[in-house]
């Protein structure tokens, strides 16, 4: 009996370790209209995994699916499982507010709230009942110097967060999801509305946080996802026309639309 | 980091430790000639399918730079250069082969001493490995004036080349040869001359990567101008 | 005249047309400012504010009618401000959208339009007669709640439905609910926008007579109301009665407690506005 129990506990965590997160067979329906089909996608953990594709194809539905931000539109139907570390996150039994603590979500146009920097890094902790002002002060320099802001605000803590230019705007973002410690990160094309030089920068900070929580995100440059990503699928009419590692991807893709693409002979 | 500084640092490092291994192929295999260490040839040998895993990595490596980063400038120039000078490497150690396997095939009856002498082999390999070591040399410090003294010594390697199959041509009409050896060291050192040749090759890249400045088909004279900033 | 120079011209007539519509207003306003100033400004004095009503003119003072007047406001807002709110946060973030929204949304904007005696007419049968409260001010000050609660929940809903999508998405992406977001970001967020429309309310209802009057509110009154069960007079009230006394006295009282009735508007006005600079563009 206690074998049994062992075996299984291994073939979850084998699982975990395999596979952080994972679609079977789903399908997304907005009323009568299909925007996701048979999507069959891994995502390994600790990895970069980028969506590119037209405008429209379901990159950014199928990333919201992720964390359930989709629940919120009316006749969203989803048909097949959304695996993450192994447990259906449709389920009846999943509790939405701690799933969203695990998978957190950076958004394209930066949204801080209209508070201070500190009341928005550690608006998250709060949430959840957390006052301890020691320990929020302590997330909160933690997760700033995570995104590389803390010495540029370090003096400024109490200013409000519009003070900030869109780059420092769209770290603090990332500092205040960063600040509840999720396991998973996803980017729906966060930095399409920054300059060069703030987009370059948030590149590097994924980079590097990929070592700890695993990213997806979604992109309409393709050149970004080739920068960053591990993986990537691409994605058409609803569809993924391919994916893999993204070296692969990008110097011999297998599909003939998929090199379309990317080489921009597209539309 | 960005990734692809770390990227290009990663091709840098296994490009010398690529460099590092042929040129000790190169020595093993004049070793082994000159000791007639079949054990030593043996090595080399065996060493042969890594330079060929190398040569298969760094290849796959620049490829995924130029598709992944699009690099541009010195990056670029330092991608281009690099992939070209794994097709150099490899050669040089395709000649390093030869040798070894010489020595191998010709363990019970050796190359004579007087041979090796009238085909100024030390000679020759000595110059090949100072200019192998400019080479690693000039790339690890970006220093292309190092390079450019690489042309000198390619100059000199020829010089000596030319007597060694001067004398070649005297041992071949005298009524004491032993053919085959002579014959063997005739092609080993056509090698080593070639050795040289892709040498300066290496060095013409470094040139290009560091100074953007293209050597190939030049005249001496233009190579060893240091370039106007 | 070629075109240019036709639109050169109705710019011009344009501009004068609006210069002088408000101008006009401007007059008139500073008119009458003026012509009430002129007559009541010298009534007042500490006296005119702690005296009692009175049948002589040089003896009558807005003490009670003052005090009516803040109680009326003081409870009215305590009724309304949070039973409108909380309608608003209701109507606007948790009925779902549909033709019944619709349908509230529309009948809830013409209530705020309803002359304000149906609102007394209303307030009469349910609350003093039915309640059996009378004319007291909790009779009053329910009355008064129904009349501008219309005019909190629409002023709050706008407010809220300024408060940008993106915001809330963020809220929801951190794993808050709904209550959570609502209370930390929409509300804090609408602050400037609700408290805005919440005084805006009360300086209505401080200037109704019609349906108070209706309820039971008394036109003399000689002492101050000490509890919500006391009956009550407010300033409109006690200025209407003193107009339609014949002692030409009594017009220079009634002016006088014009000019304080329309201080106590324009500072409620100023505050809403201070209000809504300071936490408006908070987004940007």
């Amino acid at each position: 009996m206690d074998n049994q129990i062992e075996t299984d506990l291994l073939t979850d965590s084998e699982e975990r370790i395999k596979n952080k997160m994972k679609t079977d067979d789903l399908n997304v329906f907005y009323g009568n209209f299909q925007a996701l089909k048979n999507i069959n996608l891994k995502i390994k953990p600790n990895t970069v995994m980028a969506f590119i594709g037209p405008s429209g194809c379901g990159k950014s539905t199928l990333l919201r699916t992720f964390n359930r931000m989709n629940d919120y539109i009316e006749d969203f139907r989803i048909e097949g499982k959304i695996l993450i570390d192994n447990k259906d996150i449709y389920d009846k039994s999943t509790n939405i507010e701690l799933l969203r603590k695990q998978v957190g979500m950076v958004f394209q146009k930066p949204n801080p709230f209209p508070k201070s920097i500190y009341e928005n890094v550690v608006y998250g902790l709060k949430i959840q009942g957390i006052n301890d002002k020691h320990f929020l002060e302590e997330r909160a320099v933690k997760s700033l110097q995570q995104v590389v802001l803390w010495d540029e605000v370090k003096d400024s803590l109490k200013k409000n967060a519009y003070a900030l230019s869109g780059g420092q705007q769209q770290r603090l973002c990332i500092a205040r999801t960063l600040a509840v410690e999720p396991s998973v990160i996803l980017m729906d094309e966060p930095t399409s509305a920054l300059d060069p030089i703030s987009t370059s920068k948030i590149e590097d900070l994924i980079f590097e946080l990929k070592e700890k929580y695993t990213i997806v995100i979604v992109t309409h440059n393709m050149q970004q996802a080739a920068r960053i990503s591990d993986h990537t699928a691409f994605f058409y009419l609803g569809e993924v026309i391919e994916s893999g590692k993204t070296e692969q991807i990008f110097t011999s893709p297998k599909n003939m639309r998929t090199e379309n693409y990317i080489s921009g002979h597209f539309g | 980091m960005s990734h692809l500084t770390y990227q290009l640092e990663y091709v840098r490092t296994t490009f010398v430790e690529m460099m590092e291994l042929v040129k000790g192929q190169l020595e093993l295999a004049a070793s082994s000639l000159l000791n007639n260490d079949l054990e030593i040839a043996e090595e080399v040998l065996r060493k042969e399918a890594r330079v060929n895993a190398f040569e298969l990595n760094l290849e796959k490596e620049c490829e995924n730079t130029i598709a992944l980063f699009q690099p541009v400038a010195t990056e670029l120039r330092f991608i281009l250069s690099t992939s070209r000078s794994i097709a150099e490497l490899e050669r040089l150690g395709d000649h390093a082969e030869f040798t070894a396997k010489a020595v191998v095939d010709f363990y019970e009856k050796p190359f004579s001493e007087d041979y090796i002498k009238a085909f100024y082999y030390q000679e020759m390999n000595d110059i090949t490995m100072e200019m192998f070591a400019n080479v690693i040399e000039a790339f690890e410090n970006k220093d292309t004036s190092i390079a450019r003294h690489i042309f000198i010594l390619g100059k000199n390697l020829e010089k000596i080349y030319k007597k060694a199959i001067s004398n070649f041509q005297d041992e071949v009409n005298s009524k004491d040869t032993k053919g085959e050896q002579l014959l063997m060291l005739y092609a080993i050192c056509g090698r080593v001359s070639r050795s040289g040749g892709l040498l300066t090759n290496l060095a013409e890249e470094i040139i290009f990567y560091i100074d953007a400045e293209v050597l190939k088909h030049k005249k001496m004279k233009q190579k060893m101008k240091e370039k106007k900033d | 005249m070629n075109s240019n120079k036709k639109n050169k011209l109705i710019d011009t007539l344009f501009y004068g047309w609006g210069f002088f519509s408000t101008l006009i207003g401007l007059i008139l306003l500073g008119l009458f400012i003026g012509y009430i100033l002129s007559i009541g400004l010298g009534r007042i004095n500490f006296d005119f504010f702690t005296s009692l009503p009175s049948r002589f003119p040089h003896k009558a003072g807005i003490y009670t009618a003052l005090m009516g007047t803040l109680w009326i406001l003081f409870l009215t807002t305590l009724f309304a401000f949070p039973l409108g709110v909380a309608a608003a946060i209701y109507l606007e973030e948790y009925l779902k959208k549909g033709w019944f929204a619709n349908i509230l949304e529309i009948n809830i904007s013409n209530l705020a339009g309803v002359p304000s005696i149906i609102y007394g007419l209303l307030g009469l049968q349910i609350f003093s007669r039915v309640m059996g409260l009378g004319g007291n001010l909790l009779a009053g000050s329910f009355t008064l709640s129904l009349l501008i609660l219309p005019i909190i929940i629409v002023s709050t809903r706008e407010a809220i439905k300024a408060v940008p999508q993106s915001i809330k998405d963020a809220s929801y992406a951190m794993g808050a609910s709904k209550w959570q977001t609502i209370w930390y970001q929409v509300l804090p967020a609408a602050f400037g926008g609700i408290m805005t429309g919440v005084i805006l309310a009360m300086s209505r209802a401080v200037g109704e007579a019609a349906p108070l009057i209706v309820v039971g509110a008394l036109a003399y009154i000689s002492f101050v109301p000490t509890s919500p069960m006391d009956e009550f007079s407010v300033l409109p009230i006690q200025i209407f009665n003193w107009i339609s006394r014949p002692q030409p006295g009594f017009v220079i009282t009634a002016a006088a407690g014009i000019i304080i009735l329309l201080l106590i508007t324009f500072l409620m006005n100023f505050i809403a506005i201070y209000l809504r600079n300071k936490y408006q563009n908070k987004y940007n």
